[in-house]
């Protein structure tokens, strides 16, 4: 068959104590502050946390693409047993769309519009080659280059004629299937897809989810998905970790955390989610939203959390596991841990 | 029935002309009274033709068919003293709050110029009063907001202002398109519930226009669903959305991932919307191409608007129901408001 359809390795990727800062004139922002986490190999693992919450720089931080004034500040991020944060640069490069590949937050409205997607697509390939042989252009044909394209093309779903076509020419739905067949040509074993729907019409986005789904069955990928809709992750993942103010507030397997949220967080956006069987009033958080540059002492979320007591402000929790698979960061369960 | 307030009469809006053109919205019947504060959701996917509808109502573009009336009259045929009530009667509210907003000049400068424009204030000391009062009113601390730079706030709070600039002109009807698209799910009730505010304790209407069946929900009495610039169903959002009847309706409610893991929702699959076809030429049933109930008859001729037991909705599968004359809403919608209510229950129609 295809080499698209060729399997990969599965990989484990172990994310442990991930620091991220950012050094702006008004301060530091902690903007991930001790985030720790496994993506098992072939799972999909949702993040998911209101804008702002750290996201985004995880997602660029797992492809040690921090620019400054961000920088990565602490932590390990393994991909099997390397440290992907301790890396050089240059091995770094052999290691990106290759073993773990990025589809951006807002990717399908940055491609080149004057360049025709086969070439936009060409370009990834060759430049990753290039970096690894060193060579000035790599070891490929045009024409085994084209068949490629074409066979990502019709992996993501499209026509091989849209290689010949120039991004405006085509719809929002086309353009994120274009992204993700970048994204995948490499054969990544761990694809991070960063909000990869939200401009999408719902529609569309059920038909990007499944042709990302089938992507990542084909290439026995994992992925990591960032969002903020818990519907979407509650149909998409294995796994959700909740984000909150640079951290992760809990983990669980997506019908456990919907079934019986534990951290407060956690509970409030499940019993504020829109629902059309029963009659929904707003919802709201209460207080302030979190602020990076001067964050609250103890818990991040004890200004807002509506079951407070004494040691949330002084002391900041750890995420532990309380119950099998079971990941919470929250003084309520203190006594709970099982060891 | 009096005369009302903003009325579209078999409006039609083309792009571009020959091969290239594109029906945006395509004979669209529609009337806002004046009788009862009310909120008209409008509801379609990305290129449906919304954002058409706001500026053929806005005043921003001309119909290539059919007429826009304000109070009665053509809007190309306003009079001065007309036009300056249109202009503030009708209010907008869009997408994008940094849009409106000049960075050079603090936020104040926003509030004040329509407050200068209508002469609405009679001095300093009461315009800085309306002023306040206005961003009380959406919710805002004026000690926090007045003084600021646009950049300075978040987009929370810009759209908020520039909700508070619009009560500001009293007026009776407000056109949001999209206003919630580019902010959180956790402020989006923030600005949803000052939209409520607005509605009830100050009488002005909304058109409010999304691709989000789910706030749509939240806030609206009416539900119109748009396909293609084609009128799919409309009727009291409630219905519409619990027992949706049309087709596409079906697929959109469908369509939506909810919280619940048991849902299997990345099971069904979807013919593709023929994205990126030209949506101008087709005869007939515009959803033909996708619709698993597909016949015959829907690929010869436009269905019209039948009127079912709970909503008006284009789709010849309900055929054996009486049309709707003219393609007008406005009659149907009032007649089935009857019972209607928007989702979260606490408000009933008047009549
Ligand atoms: N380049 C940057 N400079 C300064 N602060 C940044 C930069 N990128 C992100 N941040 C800050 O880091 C925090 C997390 O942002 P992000 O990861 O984009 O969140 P999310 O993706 O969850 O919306 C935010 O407070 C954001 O303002
Ligand atoms: N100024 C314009 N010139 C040409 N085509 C336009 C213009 N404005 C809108 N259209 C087309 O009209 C259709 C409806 O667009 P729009 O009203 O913006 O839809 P929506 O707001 O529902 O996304 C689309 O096919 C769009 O491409
Ligand atoms: S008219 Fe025909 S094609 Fe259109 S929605 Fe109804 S059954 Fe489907
Ligand atoms: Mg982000
Ligand atoms: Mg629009």
């Amino acid at each position: 068959m295809t080499t698209a359809t060729t399997q990969t390795a599965a990989a484990t990727l172990r994310v442990e104590d991930l620091r991220v800062q950012f050094h702006t004139p008004r301060g530091v922002v902690r903007a991930v502050d001790g985030v720790s986490f496994t993506l098992r190999p072939g799972e999909r693992f949702g993040l998911v946390g209101e804008s702002g919450s750290g996201k985004s720089t995880i997602a660029l931080a797992l492809m040690r693409l921090i620019k400054p004034p961000g920088r990565i500040a602490g932590g390990r991020i393994l991909l099997e047993d390397e440290d992907l944060a301790a890396l050089p640069e240059d091995a770094m490069r052999s290691v990106r769309m290759a073993r773990i590949a990025l589809i951006p937050q807002g990717a399908m409205n940055s491609l080149n519009p004057v360049m025709r997607v086969k070439q936009q697509i060409i370009d990834g390939i060759l430049a990753h080659e290039r970096e690894r042989s060193g060579s000035r252009n790599g070891s490929r044909s045009k024409r085994d280059l084209e068949e490629r394209v074409a066979e990502l093309l019709e992996s993501v779903g499209l026509r091989r004629e849209v290689a010949e076509r120039y991004p405006h020419e085509l719809s929002g739905g086309m353009k994120q299937r274009v992204c993700i067949a970048i994204a995948i040509a490499l054969r990544p074993s761990i694809i991070i897809a960063d909000e990869p729907t939200s401009a999408l019409d719902v529609v569309v986005q059920r038909q990007i989810m499944q042709t990302l789904g089938a992507v990542q069955a084909r290439l026995g990928a994992s992925v990591l998905l960032i969002g903020h809709d818990m519907g979407l992750m509650a149909q998409f993942v294995d796994r959700v970790g909740v984000m909150y103010g640079g951290k992760l507030a809990e983990i669980g397997p997506t019908r456990e955390i919907f079934a019986e949220p534990l951290h407060p967080y956690t509970q409030m956006l499940i019993s504020s989610l829109p629902s059309f069987d029963r009659e929904t009033s707003f919802v709201k958080l209460a207080g302030q939203p979190h602020s990076p540059l001067n964050p609250p002492s103890g818990c991040v979320f004890h200004p807002r959390c509506p079951r407070a007591f004494e040691p949330c402000p002084a002391r900041v929790p750890v995420l532990r596991e309380v119950r099998p698979d079971r990941f919470v960061s929250c003084h309520l369960y203190d006594g709970a841990v099982e060891s | 029935m009096t005369t009302p307030l903003l009325e579209l009469k078999h409006v039609t809006k083309v792009f571009g002309h020959g091969e290239g053109a594109t029906v945006a919205l395509s004979d669209f019947s529609f009337a806002i009274g004046e009788d009862a504060a009310t909120i008209v959701a409008v509801a379609g996917e990305s290129g449906s033709g919304k954002s058409t509808l706001a500026r053929l109502m806005l005043g921003f573009i001309s119909p290539s068919a059919g007429e826009v009336r304000y109070r009665g009259t053509d809007l190309r045929r306003l009079s001065r003293a007309e036009r300056r009530n249109f202009r503030r009667e009708i209010q907008a509210i869009f997408q994008d709050p940094f849009g409106v907003y000049n960075p050079f000049y603090r936020v104040d400068h926003l509030l004040t110029t329509p407050i200068k424009n209508f002469k609405l204030a009679s001095s300093r000391a009461e315009a800085r009063r309306q002023i306040e009062t206005a961003l009380a009113t959406v919710g805002l601390n004026p000690g926090e907001i007045l003084g600021r730079y646009p950049h300075q706030l978040s987009g929370g709070q810009r759209q908020r202002i520039t909700i508070a600039r619009a009560l500001l002109l009293r007026p009776r009807l407000i056109i949001a398109d999209e206003p919630v698209s580019m902010v959180d799910a956790s402020l989006r009730a923030t600005i949803l519930e000052s939209l409520l505010t607005l509605n009830r304790e100050f009488g002005i209407s909304f058109i409010y226009i999304t691709h989000d069946l789910t706030t749509a929900y939240q806030i609206s009495e009416q539900l119109i669903i748009l396909y293609r610039g084609v009128v799919a169903e409309a009727g009291p959002a409630k219905q519409v959305i619990r027992h949706p009847q049309h087709p596409y309706t079906q697929l959109l409610i469908r369509s939506i991932p909810t919280p619940d893991p048991g849902q299997r929702w990345m099971e069904e699959v979807v013919a593709s919307s023929g994205e990126g076809t030209d949506a101008a030429v087709w005869q007939g049933c515009p959803f033909a191409s996708r619709c698993p109930h597909v016949m015959p008859m829907c690929q010869e001729e436009r269905p019209p608007l039948y009127l079912t037991e709970g909503a008006a909705v284009s789709c010849y599968l309900y055929r054996e129901s009486p049309t709707i004359e003219e393609g007008d809403l406005t009659v149907t919608l009032g007649a089935l408001a009857g019972a209607g209510s928007r989702g979260n229950g606490s408000i009933t129609v008047g009549s």
